[in-house]
């Protein structure tokens, strides 16, 4: 009953998808709960990338759709009991962890898609435990504001260059939406030899909450390949010495945190 | 022996020469007919004829042939019977399924049957006005009214040209309020709406919806906000048209039915 939103604005790459997808995979084995994960972004194809392989050339269809697409024609002609969002995802786990998302699409049907964004989530919020929503963009934008006030926590995906943080801190102070309360910073390929260490930027910028999910490469082969879940699956009880266990122990580190960060969030409500 | 394997070469190259020749020249036919039939096929009957095929289709397939996964049989039965539902619902005139099967409709006309910017104007010829009936002229100024005022669209356009007043029509002997065709047309070019090919496939959709699931010319009026539709049979008697979703042809008013009436 939850919506979390993995969001962020940098040009360059901080595999802000990657991280979602492992980090509600993870929950999804460790924990009891019903987790959907919700692509945004306009013909992007990095979330299924994740968990399954794509197949080149889909002839679009227009008959029973699934995806976002489908989903919005029932939402559109009132048709909105919670249970109808399951008919539309793809099961990755089942009664576990589904996925939301759309590819091959024309562009007005995407601009389409914005306007409904925020009651897809809102609808699914009735229906799953753990909402993940995929969102990259300029916070300008109606639908990002939308979805990031149906928000219960952002997780702010940055790079570990001190400039694009400070942005983000910038940003922060311009927009109420992204109330300081309920924000989590975590940096994508994060470098712990770094100078900007998660340490060394919670002390000089004085934020809390600060994690960082470092590089891998089996972890982002996978995510090419389709085979996160069996990663995840594989990897979850590997041991110290291998070197999947930073990843592993840093993907747990967030996934928990993020659980407890909600239970504070509703005791303070 | 030699003389032989060389005629039996020459006569497999012959044979294989005369085959490849046929498949070729056959291939070109039925490109030919594929044009053919392309150049007659976006005309609003075959693309209703092609609708009710392809929801034919969709509704009535087996998904147990499929060989679907558990969960993905599960989905899909539950969307065709979502889609059942909704066709059923439309006869019925209820606007949510009205609204979910034009959907679809303006969705199977766009993806799969390939209409385009162009091929349009052959069911309903947007570009040429002169060309347009004044059915064609009422569906855009609804279509077009509707986008900004809703279900008040109707309303609004009778008042905006001042509609609703007595009028002499030729050949009647009494005054009565009645749109002509002349009207819609003076409307038409009034307006002169610019409409863009989501409109225009908009427009289209809702001509086969009208004539598949929907009650024909009155479809659009009968959803606004209006006390009713009221038409008027062979045989003179005024039967109506109720908004809501009942939509059932009022009962005459004779004795032996009036207590059947009471109790619905």
């Amino acid at each position: 009953m939850s919506v979390i939103t993995f969001y962020g604005n940098d040009k360059i790459e901080t595999a802000q998808t990657t991280s979602m997808a492992g980090i509600a995979t993870y929950l999804s084995i460790e924990q009891n709960y019903k987790i959907l994960l919700i692509n945004t972004r306009y013909n992007d194809t990095s979330l299924q990338e994740c968990f399954w392989e794509q197949s080149n050339n889909i002839k679009p269809r227009g008959d029973l759709e699934t995806g976002i697409s489908g989903l919005i024609k029932a939402i559109a002609s009132n048709k909105i009991a919670p249970e109808i969002i399951t008919n539309y995802t793809r099961t990755i786990f089942k009664e576990r962890l589904e996925i939301l998302t759309d590819n091959n699409i024309p562009k007005d049907s995407y601009e389409r898609q914005k306007e409904y964004m925020r009651s897809i989530v809102r609808l699914a919020n009735k229906y799953y435990d753990l909402i993940f929503v995929d969102v990259k963009g300029n916070l300008e934008e109606s639908y990002i504001q939308g979805i990031l006030q149906e928000s219960n926590l952002v997780v702010a995906n940055t790079s570990q260059r001190i400039k694009m943080i400070k942005e983000f801190l910038q940003k922060r102070r311009e927009y109420d939406i992204l109330n300081k309360e309920k924000i989590l910073y975590l940096i994508g390929k994060y470098d712990k030899y770094s100078k900007y260490n998660v340490k060394n930027i919670e002390r000089t910028e004085r934020i809390y909450d600060v994690y960082g999910i470092p590089y891998n490469t089996l972890f982002f082969e996978a995510c090419n390949e389709g085979n996160l879940a069996d990663f995840m699956i594989n990897y979850r009880n590997v041991k110290q010495t291998s070197t999947q266990a930073p990843i592993i122990d840093s993907i747990s580190e967030v996934a928990f945190r993020i659980i407890d960060k909600l239970k504070e969030l509703q005791m303070q409500v | 022996m030699n003389l032989v394997n060389i005629l039996l070469i020459f006569m497999v190259l012959i044979i294989g020469g005369i085959l490849v020749f046929y498949m070729i020249k056959k291939n070109k036919n039925a490109e030919e007919e594929e044009k053919v039939v392309d150049e007659k096929s976006y005309t609003l009957d075959s693309m209703l004829d092609f609708i009710k095929q392809r929801l034919d289709e969709i509704t009535k397939v087996n998904l147990y042939d499929i060989g679907l996964s558990e969960e993905e049989l599960k989905r899909r039965k539950a969307k065709k019977y979502e889609l059942r539902k909704a066709l059923k619902g439309c006869t019925y005139g209820d606007v949510n399924d009205k609204k979910y099967i034009k959907e679809l409709i303006y969705d199977l006309l766009y993806k799969e049957y390939g209409v385009n910017e162009i091929n349009i104007s052959k069911a309903i010829p947007f570009d040429v006005p002169s060309l347009l009936t004044a059915q064609d002229k009422f569906d855009i100024l609804i279509h077009m009214y509707k986008k900004d005022f809703g279900y008040e669209a109707l309303t609004q356009m009778i008042k905006k040209y001042n509609l609703a007043v007595l009028k002499y029509v030729e050949g009647a002997s009494k005054p009565s309020y009645v749109i002509t065709q002349q009207e819609i047309s003076d409307i038409y070019e009034k307006e002169n709406f610019t409409l863009d090919f989501s409109d225009k496939l908009n427009i289209v959709t809702q001509r086969i919806y009208q004539h598949y699931k929907g009650y024909s010319s009155i479809d659009e009026i009968r959803d606004m906000n209006i006390d009713g539709v009221s038409g008027r049979s062979i045989r003179s008697s005024r039967k109506l048209f109720e908004p809501s979703s009942t939509n059932r042809w009022r009962l005459p008013r004779t004795n032996h039915r009036k207590q059947s009436t009471k109790s619905m």
